[in-house]
């Protein structure tokens, strides 16, 4: 099984806290709903932020946090210990996120009238007050957000986003600071267009 | 702003924007959601799209109500998507491609869906954890390598996009596998009279459609035979008849790497009677198909002696053996073709057809000839070790004085199961044909029995098909019907009314 590292960046939960996470998968498929409703507060941001990062879209990514916490209290009893539930987790949230791309894709192509709620720019506008967000949305490429989401918001090391995302792990720390360099600029970008205009994102500049 | 401090940053946003879906989560606990293993795949984003997004921004209060109308949606079968390998499996899928239903049409099916819940997964999804598994189970191979989609939808335009589409997308998990594939592809209209091939034959629309069409243009060949043979033996089957079925798309072609050539086939029966090919005339070897099972017809003539062969075609196994007397011969019967009958007759007892706990061909022939009360010199014209229903038996036929007797006797037991006498040359006939089927129940009677059986009342069930069929020789009434929740299916003997058989599942 895989062995963890003991060199634990300061974002990354510490190692009795991802013991702690496994002890509440253990918990849920033994049935107790304390565990679950505990699960769900400790990772929930980890899921949708991931989701979002795959999806770009909030409603696709709230339904895709609902999805993976289905099914992983159904999946709970069959989880092997390996020191870390997150990339199992992970794994399940971004299965999800590819059937839904799936499903969005094949509604696109057949010219559905409802392919318009996959729409990738509407996260956008609720994100005023969260520039870096914005910034990761908007700056990143695909590959790029979700490493830095992983990593930011997901405590995954990068050994362990390799692995996930099937990636040499060279790829995935290139990735990693290039993505950090790009949102520094964007950030920058930002804050310059806010003193400028005051409007801080024009549609043509996301467009 | 240090690396550290975006990444803190962002994950506070990111908090900060989570919705708490935590009751909705609640309230749907033990929903169980399908997944598989996925690559990734880039979405397409377009102009267009771009424009419509931002169109929906300003009228993002229609979206609850887009929602609602597409919530009423789900329910209503748009396509229906069938997968035939052997395994049949039935996808019926609403106007979202989401599956509504994933059905097992036949044994085979049922080993692939197993535990797997489709129900609400994209297609895509369902296509690829269905063709994933029948790689998985061995039902696609190397050397099996032709799967059949066929796809059914009111608008042949969406139907034929649909068609084209799933495909590609097979043929790419096949290849990825190592398959090379042999897709074929066909789109289905409602069409009764096919749903009721389907029905009898416990197989799907899609199968039921290209054995139609096989039969069409050969009437040789039967859907009794055809209904068992996967889609690549059907396959094979119709390039070796040269069968052009027009209506179904096809790409790559079918490996028929899993049997022994006709050359071989023709070889192993000729070893057989103990001829040699230049000895016989009128020699004949085609591809057939009997119930379900892939074999060589071979056919000659040695002295007036019409000799056929089955021989499997996977193993070589000489399956059937059948000798008659050609009319033009039959005179000379006792004479010219007793010899060469007695001799194949013994031959044909030496044949590998002994399994274990069977009683063997030699001793069922001799409960034959002593039931039959004849004895002396018979000319057999056809032994064979069968199965009826499920329960091993000896098909044994012979001649003697004009009287062609067919019997069926127990592999085990001995025991007559069924016979039947007639008269060859009916003009010159001394003794009047007497058949021990002439007496039958009637369908009202058959009808009685199952429903008895099932104990469910007349009046309760819906659906209700029976229909009279011959079943290797013997009359059987094959009924089925619904009642409330479940689906019966009963064979009956039409001559005492005995069930055979019986199921009951439940239809979902």
């Amino acid at each position: 099984m895989i062995s963890i590292c003991l060199m634990l960046a300061a974002e990354q939960p510490a190692r009795s806290e991802l013991a702690q996470l496994e002890e509440y998968i253990e918990q849920i498929g033994a049935g107790n709903a304390e565990a679950f409703a505990a699960l769900y507060e400790k990772t929930k941001a980890a899921v949708y932020g991931f989701s979002l990062s795959l999806l770009k879209h909030s409603q696709d990514a709230e339904d895709v946090l609902q999805d993976t916490f289905l099914h992983i209290y159904s999946a709970a009893e069959r989880y092997e210990k390996k020191g870390s539930p997150m990339p199992w987790i992970f794994t399940i949230t971004r299965n999800l996120c590819l059937m839904r791309l799936r499903a969005n894709h094949r509604t696109e192509e057949l010219g559905d009238e409802h392919a318009d709620i996959a729409d990738p720019e509407n996260v956008f506008s609720s994100l005023e007050d969260r520039q870096v967000l914005k910034a990761a949305m908007t700056a990143l490429s695909d590959d790029e957000r979700q490493i830095i989401m992983l990593h930011a918001v997901g405590g995954l090391k990068h050994r362990e986003i390799a692995e996930l995302l099937q990636i040499p792990l060279s790829t995935a720390l290139s990735r990693y600071h290039r993505s950090l360099q790009k949102m520094r600029q964007a950030l920058k970008e930002q804050a310059e267009s806010h003193n400028n205009s005051g409007r801080p994102y024009a549609k043509e500049e996301i467009l | 702003m240090k690396n550290s401090e975006i990444e803190r940053r962002l994950k506070e946003d990111v908090e900060k924007s989570v919705p708490d879906v935590f009751d909705s989560i609640e309230a749907r606990k033990g929903t169980v959601i399908p997944m598989i293993q996925e690559k990734p795949r880039k979405r397409r984003r377009t102009a267009v799209l771009a424009a419509m997004a931002a169109a929906l921004l300003l009228v993002a209060g229609g979206l609850g109500i887009a929602f609602q109308s597409f919530q009423s949606t789900l329910d209503t079968v748009d396509s229906i998507v069938s997968l035939d390998v052997n395994p049949s499996i039935e996808l019926k899928v609403n106007k979202d491609e989401r599956i509504i239903e994933a059905n097992a049409r036949n044994e085979d099916a049922r080993v692939i869906l197993d535990d797997m819940d489709l129900k609400g997964t994209d297609l895509n999804v369902a296509v690829n954890a269905v063709v994933g598994s029948m790689l998985k189970h061995g039902y696609i191979t190397q050397d099996s390598n032709s799967i059949l989609i066929s796809v059914e939808n009111a608008d042949s335009e969406k139907g034929a996009a649909l068609q084209k589409e799933l495909t590609a997308e097979i043929s790419g998990i096949l290849k990825a596998s190592s398959v090379e594939p042999s897709v074929l592809s066909q789109t289905l209209e409602e069409d009764k009279e096919l749903e009721d091939l389907a029905e009898t034959y416990g197989i799907s629309l899609g199968k039921a459609s290209m054995i139609r069409q096989i039969m069409e243009k050969d009437s040789r060949l039967t859907a009794q035979n055809l209904a068992g043979l996967t889609i690549n033996e059907l396959t094979i089957l119709s390039t070796s008849h040269d069968i052009n079925l027009d209506s179904i798309s096809s790409t790559g072609s079918a490996s028929s790497g899993s049997y022994i050539s006709g050359e071989k086939a023709q070889s192993i029966a000729l070893e057989h009677a103990k001829l040699s090919s230049s000895a016989v005339s009128k020699l004949k070897t085609e591809l057939d198909a009997d119930d379900g099972v892939m074999i060589y017809e071979v056919e000659f003539t040695y002295k007036g002696t019409e000799y056929e062969y089955d021989i499997n075609a996977k193993t070589g196994a000489i399956e059937k053996t059948k000798k008659e007397i050609d009319d033009d011969y039959d005179a000379q019967k006792e004479t010219s073709s007793s010899s060469a009958s007695s001799q194949g007759s013994s031959s044909q007892g030496s044949s590998s057809q002994s399994s274990s706990g069977y009683i063997g061909l030699e001793k069922a022939k001799s409960i034959a000839l002593q039931h039959a009360g004849v004895s002396g010199n018979v000319t057999v014209l056809k032994e064979k070790l069968d199965t009826d229903d499920g329960v091993a038996v000896y098909d044994i036929e012979f001649y003697k004085d004009g009287v062609e007797y067919e019997y069926e006797i127990h592999a085990k037991t001995g025991a007559v199961l069924d016979y039947d006498r007639e008269t060859k040359q009916v003009s010159s006939s001394n003794s009047s044909s007497s058949n021990n089927s002439n007496s039958r129940i009637d369908s009202a009677k058959a009808k009685e029995i199952a429903l008895k059986h099932a104990g469910v009342s007349a009046s309760s069930i819906k659906e209700y098909q029976c229909e009279l069929d011959d079943d290797d020789g013997r009359l059987v009434y094959e009924i089925e019907f619904r009642s409330g929740q479940m689906e019966y299916d009963y064979v009956l003997n039409a001559a005492d009314g005995s069930i055979l058989e019986h199921s009951r599942e439940r239809d979902d």
